[in-house]
């Protein structure tokens, strides 16, 4: 199984070790994984932002650096999301380019889901005995239906829950609001300061009142939002991105 | 109604200036949130019915000028005189003169959102005539000078004790008395004396039924009813969205709209109004103000779905963190947002950026609109359209040409420069609204494609 | 060109193709999504390729269990359980109080005649979970209305017969000054058989005393059109009302009621107003803290007539 490893940008300037836990997870797994060295950004800041029309170059990179593996894996629910609803590129461009679009869009998976889905992971060899809250990103949860959503009437599942449960000695906290925003948002994070810090705040004081030593999620991005607040609080609580907890050594 | 063209991030900082009011803000709304999942997981078809809903709503608005014109015709057959207002000033201008042919200077009004949209009361104050707002909610932010800041719950920014001294100062009682029940019961008296007096009473419209030519108001308070059972005229005016085909449809919204809204089963009042009672006069606005534009535009027009139980605000992490007056529009919240653009793209470019783009608000729509898929897509149509600000425009096009430059990105990423001062989401706005209140994560020693080229080969 | 057809042009340029109605609950199909719209949109993303994002995830849940285990929702099994104190974080949260009847003296309950479902009226609980199956059991339809009116701030009697509601009525408002009575057998309640053609007269009416079409069971709300109600005005500007329907008459839910309601025109010919009543008037405007008699009414009783003993003129 021939696998692309999509590491988003912020991912590769702030979080090495996150692509890197990604990356032997996903070997220790018996994938065959590759790292398509030019790509760069899934072009989502300038999307969110209203610039989707300048995208056009983004996504011929993306689509150049992905083309051609069984699939395509990120550990990011929301850069995954981008690729899978709006990586598009013109008919004008021809038509070869816009059905190469379209395939890595069919092939491509947020962590977490390939796991469960497509490896269909049962057991992993993994050991991480803290007290651990689960944030539930809004593009993985309610974009690619990672887990139920509290608004649904309909079963209870968790792709994310159902792999951190076999991590030996792990204490999944409850939460006030178990899907409730952190206020990152993107561009919003900076646009709409007061209200995204204010979410943040929100969002850790549920996790630190519940007795997390631990905050982990399938994006980084909250994550980093999430620990800008803790740090400038001077909590000794953590940050994990969840590859680092499924990959953690017994 | 505010008329000045805020900017919702501004005001919403305006607003988190008192940190322990947005806790109690957020938390009234998180209630009502959560009595609204207990409704609704009450009902095992939920989603059934939500989907159902939609589909009715997507036959309405595909043959929105057959169920007019059937409307009108069963209306005008139960005895109903039937307008049509291309606008706003339009619908003012009809009301007016249907309350000067009656010589009627002093009404009573139970919620319509449709007339806050239009302006009606500043209107009519104009033209010398009085309007009472009859509801409870209305009434609190009328005495005090406001708009309402939620479309169902109108004062739900305000505490008791505000209330209290807004009624101390207006309608006389005891100052420092806040309780609710005592402050009810004053409302109560000081309106009913309304009702007992005024000979125009004027409601909104939740559902107009085009087979029937009837529509059905819903409260809580019974309000509308007691204004329009006791008037000589009553008006009701309604955008001409809120139709639906058959009366037998109710059976679906009915069941929806309430416990999206506050988790209740049903508004304790669901009137059917068809005929004018005897002696009485009925009339119905049909009011388009920039709707049958907006069904025009395919991307957006499912947001005329709406019916308004704002269950999109109650769960909006951001409306419930900024109050529905950061929204400056009369339908604030998630829906707000994706409908007032239409009406005005410019005074309203910022509306659609007041978001995460969480998804919650489209999950708990009874009718299903795509409000977040909205949110996207009216960014991009502000943005081409020229609302979006110059600076913006250059460093989304700076960060473009970087992005899609692998080996600018890599040199840009080595120097640790770059994207320290221009990680994507803070392009335009730096790093000091990042920073105030948060910190960035240390830079590592090296990026994760550096680490891979030393230890990887591919 | 008037408003009306420049309005009705532009909508005619602008609505999109034709789509059926969907089938409603009961009907076949009920439920599926619709079909693809006929005119594709610009800009909608396209959802080619083998993996539709959303969908096959959704299609295969990991583990479907019925609930999620930590949504304020699970508690829904007990209908009379306040939600305040299923989900109350802090003191800052906003309660609701459940209404007391004797600080009421108008709202207070008259001595217990049939039993109905003892909890304390919580009028923002929402009704009990699964409704019960109408078909197999009406007398778990009765009890679900019930349930669902207390739950509202109603309250609801069975009654064996009309004299019973009399002296019910009797020791609930034993100071009441004015009744009317639309109910044929309750005339001796106060006024009956008058008509008020200026419905300001009404409004020193302690009690209202109607007789309503059937109730629904899922939201505790009676059906009463305009000729039952003496009055437009009555049923809204009474200090309290009271509403008399046959024990038989629940129906299950909203879509039951419209199907009545439809057989109901055919055989008595149209109503010029009709509403649904579900409990006193109320507004938690202030705080969000309920409070009942806004307007209208104070108290809503519903006396459920036994079937045997009931007076067939008017019903």
């Amino acid at each position: 199984m021939r696998v692309a490893l999509f590491i988003p940008c912020y991912v590769d300037q702030f979080y090495p070790q996150v692509g890197i836990a990604t990356l032997e997870l996903l070997e220790k797994l018996g994938c065959t994984v590759f790292y398509p060295p030019n790509q760069t950004c899934c072009g989502q800041p300038m999307a969110n932002s209203g610039f989707e029309h300048l995208t056009k170059d983004c996504n011929r990179l993306f689509t150049e650096n992905f083309l051609g593996y069984d699939y395509i894996v990120g550990p990011s629910g929301s850069c995954v999301l981008h690729i899978k609803e709006h990586l598009h590129l013109d008919k004008l461009e021809g038509y070869a380019a816009a059905s190469a679009a379209a395939e890595v869009r069919s092939r491509v998976y947020e962590l977490t889901e390939f796991l469960t889905d497509i490896l269909k992971v049962e057991t992993l060899e993994a050991s991480f005995p803290h007290k651990v809250g689960l944030h539930q990103s809004c593009h993985g949860q309610r974009g690619l239906k990672l887990s139920q959503m509290t608004e649904v009437v309909g079963p209870a599942f968790s792709k994310p829950v159902k792999l951190l449960k076999m991590v030996k000695g792990i204490e999944l906290i409850d939460l006030a609001r178990q899907d409730e925003c952190c206020g990152f948002g993107g561009t919003f994070c900076v646009a709409e300061e007061a209200v995204s810090v204010k979410m943040g705040k929100d969002r850790v004081a549920d996790h630190l009142h519940h007795g997390a030593e631990f905050i982990t999620g399938a994006d980084m991005s909250c994550l980093m939002h999430m620990e800008g607040i803790l740090h400038r609080q001077k909590s000794g609580v953590q940050v994990r991105h969840i590859a680092e907890i499924l990959n953690s050594r017994l | 109604m505010s008329t000045n063209s805020h900017d919702h991030a501004a005001l919403a900082a305006d607003f988190n200036k008192d940190e322990p009011r947005v806790d109690w803000h957020d938390q009234t709304l998180w209630w009502i949130r959560q009595k609204r999942d207990k409704a609704a997981h009450t009902v095992p078809d939920w989603e059934a019915l939500r989907n159902t809903a939609s589909r009715i709503k997507e036959n309405v608005l595909s043959n929105l000028s057959e169920y007019l014109q059937s409307f009108e015709a069963a209306a005008i057959a139960n005895g109903v005189t039937v307008h049509w207002a291309a606008d706003a000033a339009e619908h003012n201008a009809i009301v007016l003169s249907i309350l000067r042919k009656h010589q009627v200077d002093r009404m009573v009004k139970s919620k319509s959102m449709l007339t806050e949209e239009c302006h009606l009361n500043e209107f009519l104050h104009e033209q010398g005539i009085e309007v009472i707002d009859t509801d409870l909610g209305e009434r609190v932010v009328q005495l005090a000078g406001e708009p309402p800041s939620h479309i169902v719950l109108p004062c739900i920014h305000k505490k008791k004790e505000e209330i209290g001294e807004i009624f101390h100062e207006h309608l006389g009682t005891p100052a420092g008395n806040a309780d609710p029940q005592f402050l009810t019961h004053a409302a109560r008296l000081h309106l009913r004396e309304k009702f007992l007096t005024r000979r125009a009473a004027l409601t909104g419209v939740n559902f107009a039924i085009a087979e029937t030519g009837e529509f059905v108001v819903c409260t809580n308070e019974g309000n509308a009813d007691m204004g329009a059972h006791l008037a000589d005229v009553h008006i009701a005016c309604m955008g001409i969205e809120k139709l639906i085909p058959q009366r037998r449809h109710l059976g679906v919204f009915l069941r929806l709209l309430t416990r999206s809204a506050t988790g209740q089963p049903i508004t304790t009042y669901s009137s059917h109004f068809k005929k004018p009672r005897t002696g009485q006069e009925m009339h119905i606005v049909l009011v388009d103000n920039g709707r049958s534009v907006h069904l025009g535009r395919p991307d957006f027009r499912n947001s005329l779905k709406c019916i308004r139980c704002a269950a999109c605000f109650n769960t909006c992490p951001v409306y419930r963190r900024s109050g529905g007056h950061s929204y400056h529009t009369a339908v604030a919240g998630p829906i707000g947002s994706i409908l007032s653009p239409n009406l005005d793209m410019k005074k309203y470019a910022d509306l659609p950026f007041a978001s995460t783009l969480c998804g919650s608000c489209s999950n708990v729509c009874p009718v299903k609109i795509d409000i977040h898929e909205q949110l996207y897509k009216w960014r991009q149509v502000i943005v081409q359209e020229g609302y979006a600000a110059v600076g913006k425009k250059v460093a989304m096009k700076g960060m473009n040409w970087v992005l899609s430059h692998p080996s600018v990105y890599h040199t840009a990423g080595k120097a640790g420069r770059w994207l320290m001062g221009k990680v994507p989401f803070t392009v335009n706005n730096g790093l000091n609204a990042w920073y105030r209140q948060r910190d960035m994560p240390a830079p590592p020693k090296e990026s994760f494609g550096e680490w891979y080229k030393k230890n990887k080969k591919s | 060109m008037s408003s009306r057809d420049k309005i009705l042009n532009t909508i005619k340029g602008n609505q999109p193709a034709q789509r059926p109605l969907p089938p409603l609950p009961g009907e076949a199909g009920y439920g599926e999504p619709a079909a693809p719209a006929p005119e594709p949109t610009a800009g909608t993303p396209s959802t080619d390729g083998p993996h539709e994002p959303g969908t096959a995830a959704a299609a295969t849940p990991g583990t479907p269990a019925p609930t999620a285990s930590a949504t304020p929702a699970e508690s829904t099994s007990s209908a009379a359980e306040p939600i305040a104190a299923a989900s109350t974080p802090s003191a800052n949260t906003p309660a609701a109080p459940a209404p007391d009847p004797a600080s009421d003296p108008a709202a207070s309950t008259p001595s217990a005649d049939t039993p109905t479902a003892s909890a304390a009226p919580d009028p923002d609980a929402p009704e009990s979970a699964p409704a019960p199956d109408p078909a197999s059991d009406p007398d778990a339809l009765v009890q679900k209305f019930i349930t669902v009116l207390e739950a509202i701030g109603g309250t609801a009697y069975i009654v064996s017969g009309l004299s019973r509601i009399v002296s019910l009525l009797h020791e609930e408002y034993p100071d009441a000054r004015r009744i009317i009575s639309g109910v044929p057998g309750l005339e001796s309640l106060g006024e009956s058989g008058q008509r008020y053609p200026d419905p300001h007269t009404l409004e020193n009416v302690d009690v209202a005393v109607l007789s309503a079409h059937f109730g629904v069971a899922e939201n505790g709300a009676c059906w009463i059109t305009e000729e039952r109600m003496i009055e437009r005005a009555l049923p809204f500007i009474a200090q309290n009302l009271v509403l008399v329907i046959r024990r038989n008459d629940i129906v299950a839910d909203m879509h039951e009621a419209y199907s009545r309601i439809e057989e109901t025109e055919a055989a008595n010919g149209a109503y010029g107003f009709a509403t649904f009543i579900a409990g006193p008037s109320k507004t938690a405007d202030i705080e969000q803290s309920l409070v009942l008699g806004a307007h209208g009414p104070k108290s809503m009783t519903v006396f459920l007539l036994d079937e045997e003993m009931f007076d067939a003129g008017f019903f």
